[in-house]
């Protein structure tokens, strides 16, 4: 069942996160000179140790949560209030939505990189701001969607039918036009979580995502560059760790989408 | 007429096709054989997923890489199977042409009409540019397109859909085909335009002596234009044979069912009963609606209506594409603003002056034409049920909103209750129109407005479907503004009949003197041209045209 491969990866994934800290006994910023440059695959360290001594994997899983609880927070916070913009932009029609969607282009012509790095620069590098960063480069993505989408499915009779039988606004917009809205928002949600987990991990490179000597994925691979020549693997381990993370969710937009579809999920 | 004497076109043994859905493999056609005879029209007849219109693509080949088809197809001599594509790419269109239900996207909008006719001689003759092009003019007339100059350098929607279905049948006849295949050319047309597009075939084949094979799914139209008949169900032949024989003496019961399932306007006229209720539901006052243009320019989509609904009655709204009938039932569902006149329901001015904010009506539901676009597709009937209820109580508090209230109006219906947790996409399209008229019968309104209800239903079904209509109808005794472009639904159903044309009502009265002695010509034109199942009878108005 190939159509199941990525959904458990991504929840493979997710588990990781939980629950890989609590399985690996080190301490993901305990130092130890003695074992530093531990090789992959040392019976003590399984993915090695870095210039410090720290135990790699350990570090890998702490990062991951932190990884995934900002992308997964800046993409909820996107998505809700993306959304409520598309909406009522689509749904409303006249001037509301003139200036609702004009917003949202003038902050799609923000280069993300640099609006990020200015703000972080300004506030200060936390977990708070990079969230709060993420969530906002993303909206305008979320809200093209709901608004194109909402444009189409307000049209559909189902909605006319729920005018004449006197629903008001609010149940329209909410119980009639969201659920069919929803497929797509959430194929977009995947590949924001991705998207955000890739800017993320850039800042971090940058030195501007989670402050050291917390561990992420970016700042890893960031400290691993210096001692690339002698121990390559202390930047190519975070690094497939990125790529993969980003593929898995980049790809799982489509399978949530089919999981969406109520079609889909009699004919199973 | 010697039958004997004519050769045979095309001669299809043992057609099977098969599809391939997803793992499975989906038999669609089987061993289906047919004749078709120089000059002669065959029609294939057929409610949807009969395979009528597999059967018609597969004989040029147009079905796919998913599709299997196996068999004989022999044509001129030549078989065509298994499919040899360079063959039949100068087969399409030389000899064999087709034409489909949409003019619309048959035709390329960003194109000029006179330049794809032109090129589609170019890629089938020697012919130069001018040459071609004075062709192209040529069949134009030929296929009597009113001021072919104009139209010949226009884009396609500029042109209505009966302009583009004759471009389409001059490209078809380009090259005089042997064989025109017809798949339902006229079913998104209007009736009366339905009946020229029809003499024209029949004019162009006895001119060019082609064979047509024409699919449809319309008993009045296959009366009309054919020479013999193939009754199809589930990829299966019913029954064959020339049209008079198959009209008057159907073999088998389900060519039976399907006959008498068809709307006939002759034979009910009158059954039902006039009532005059003194008491008026809708009453609209020369009211006018204008939609904003393309280029701010408006069109006027009704123009001075007044119109009265008394209490309980049924009132047909006929009319043709454009005239305006569906906004009519819009303005009285509230989905659409005035821009004149007054609205009043119930004794409440709704819209115009004088008009409370709100331009919702209750006491007004509505049964659509598309049931399955009219459930939304992400819950189920029940909850989509006890939604319109809920959202009605707003207005309307003695309402039950109950599961078993629901389930006993789907009992009403002839819905069981085993359906209430279904999503809309697991029912037949007849199950879909039931749920919309529970839905609209559960919030007991005074006034239904059924905007062709059946229109988008197999006739065996839409004859169900009509009948429990008519039948709650009677029982709940809501008033009914019932729309259709179909005059024999209309005498069915209706005791009263208003005919629209272009934003205005040209005609109303009682049913059957509006269907006995039409006052106003279009009613008249619009009588004539319904083609009814009835070949000697459709044969004899041929002759001598009204």
């Amino acid at each position: 069942m190939r159509r199941y491969l990525l959904p458990v990866l991504a929840s493979a994934f997710v588990l990781f996160a939980i629950v890989g800290p609590l399985l690996v006994p080190h301490d993901p910023l305990a130092q130890n000179i003695v074992k530093r440059f531990a090789p992959l695959g040392s019976p003590e360290h399984l993915l090695g140790t870095d210039n410090f001594g720290r135990d790699v994997l350990a570090r890998i899983a702490a990062g991951a949560q932190v990884e995934l609880f900002t992308a997964v927070s800046a993409t909820l916070l996107a998505m809700t209030f993306g959304v409520l913009i598309g909406m009522t932009a689509a749904y409303s029609r006249g001037p509301t939505e003139g200036v609702l969607m004009r917003g949202v282009d003038v902050m799609l012509s923000i280069p993300p990189l640099i609006l990020a790095l200015l703000v972080v620069a300004a506030l200060g590098p936390s977990v708070p701001t990079l969230i709060g960063v993420l969530a906002l480069l993303f909206i305008p993505g979320f809200a093209r969607v709901a608004y194109g989408q909402t444009l189409e499915v307000r049209n559909r009779q189902f909605v006319e039918a729920a005018i004449i039988f006197g629903a008001p606004r609010r149940s329209i917009i909410l119980g009639q036009i969201l659920p069919n809205i929803m497929a797509p928002v959430l194929a977009q949600a995947s590949l924001t979580i991705a998207s955000a987990i890739l800017v993320g991990s850039g800042l971090g490179y940058l030195g501007l995502g989670i402050r050291p000597p917390a561990p992420s994925w970016g700042g890893m691979v960031a400290d691993g560059q210096r001692y690339m020549s002698s121990h390559p693997m202390l930047m190519i381990v975070p690094g497939i760790f990125v790529v993969s993370t980003i593929l898995i969710f980049s790809a799982l937009g489509d399978t949530l989408r089919a999981l969406w579809d109520p079609r889909e999920q009699r004919s199973r | 007429m010697s039958d004997a004497a004519r050769e045979t076109v095309l001669s299809v043994r043992d057609l099977s096709i098969d599809f391939l859905a997803g793992r499975t493999r989906k038999s669609i056609v089987r061993t289906l054989s047919f004749d078709i005879a120089q000059r002669e029209t065959l029609a294939i007849v057929g409610e949807s997923g009969s395979g009528k219109s597999v059967t018609a693509l597969s004989l040029l080949g147009l079905l796919g890489p998913r599709a299997t088809v196996s068999g004989e197809i022999d044509f001129l001599g030549r078989n065509l199977l298994p499919y040899d594509f360079h063959h039949l790419t100068k087969l399409r269109g030389n000899e064999v042409s087709i034409i489909f239900q949409e003019p619309m996207s048959a035709l390329n909008p960003v194109y000029k009409v006179g330049q794809q006719l032109t090129d589609v001689i170019r890629n089938h003759t020697q012919l130069s540019v001018d040459q071609a092009r004075e062709h192209a003019m040529e069949l134009l007339r030929k296929v009597r397109l009113p001021t072919p100059k104009t139209k010949f350098a226009q884009y396609p929607f500029e042109l209505s859909g009966g302009q583009l279905q004759r471009v389409m049948i001059a490209m078809a006849i380009a090259c005089r085909p042997r064989l025109l295949i017809a798949d339902e050319p006229t079913t998104a047309l209007d009736v009366t335009v339905q009946a020229q597009i029809l003499d024209l075939l029949r004019e162009l084949q006895s001119e060019m002596g082609m064979s047509i094979l024409f699919i449809t799914h319309d008993f009045g139209v296959v009366a009309d234009i054919a020479d013999r008949v193939l009754v199809m169900r589930n990829g299966e032949k019913v029954e064959s044979g020339t049209a008079v024989d198959l009209f008057t003496d159907p073999k088998e019961d389900y060519t039976r069912e399907l006959l008498s399932a068809v709307p006939s306007l002759d034979r009910r006229v009158g059954n039902r009963a006039v009532q005059t209720g003194t008491d008026t539901v809708l009453q609209f006052r020369s009211v006018g609606v204008t939609f904003a243009g393309r280029r701010g320019d408006g069109i006027r989509a009704l123009d001075g209506i007044d119109l009265s609904i008394h209490r309980g009655e049924v009132v047909a709204l006929v009319g043709e594409s454009g005239s305006g009938k569906s906004t009519v039932g819009n303005v009285a569902a509230g989905l659409v603003r005035i821009d004149g006149g007054q609205v009043v329901l119930d004794g409440t001015v709704r819209q115009g002056n004088g008009a409370d904010a709100s331009r919702h009506s209750p006491g007004v539901s509505m049964v659509f034409q598309d049931a399955n676009a009219s459930l939304n597709p992400r819950m189920r009937i029940g909850a989509t049920l006890r939604a319109a209820l809920k959202w009605a109580r707003r207005s309307k508090p003695e309402l039950e909103t109950s599961d078993e209230y629901i389930k006993r109006i789907m009992a009403e219906v002839g819905l069981g209750a085993d359906l209430f947790n279904r999503f809309p996409h697991e029912l037949s399209g007849g199950q879909k129109q039931r749920v919309g008229i529970a839905r609209a019968l559960s919030v007991k309104p005074s006034l239904v407005v059924a905007d062709e209800p059946t229109s988008a239903l197999d006739v065996s079904v839409q004859k169900t479907v009509l009948d429990l209509f008519g039948k709650l109808q009677r029982e709940h005794g809501f008033a009914c503004i019932f729309i259709t472009h179909d005059l024999s639904l209309a005498s069915n159903i209706s005791s009263r009949v208003v005919v629209m044309y272009r934003g205005r009502i040209v005609e109303q009265g009682p049913t059957r003197r509006i269907l006995t002695a039409p006052s106003d010509p279009y009613t008249r034109a619009l009588l004539d041209s319904i083609p009814q199942p009835d070949p000697v009878l459709q044969r004899a108005r041929r002759t001598q045209p009204a």
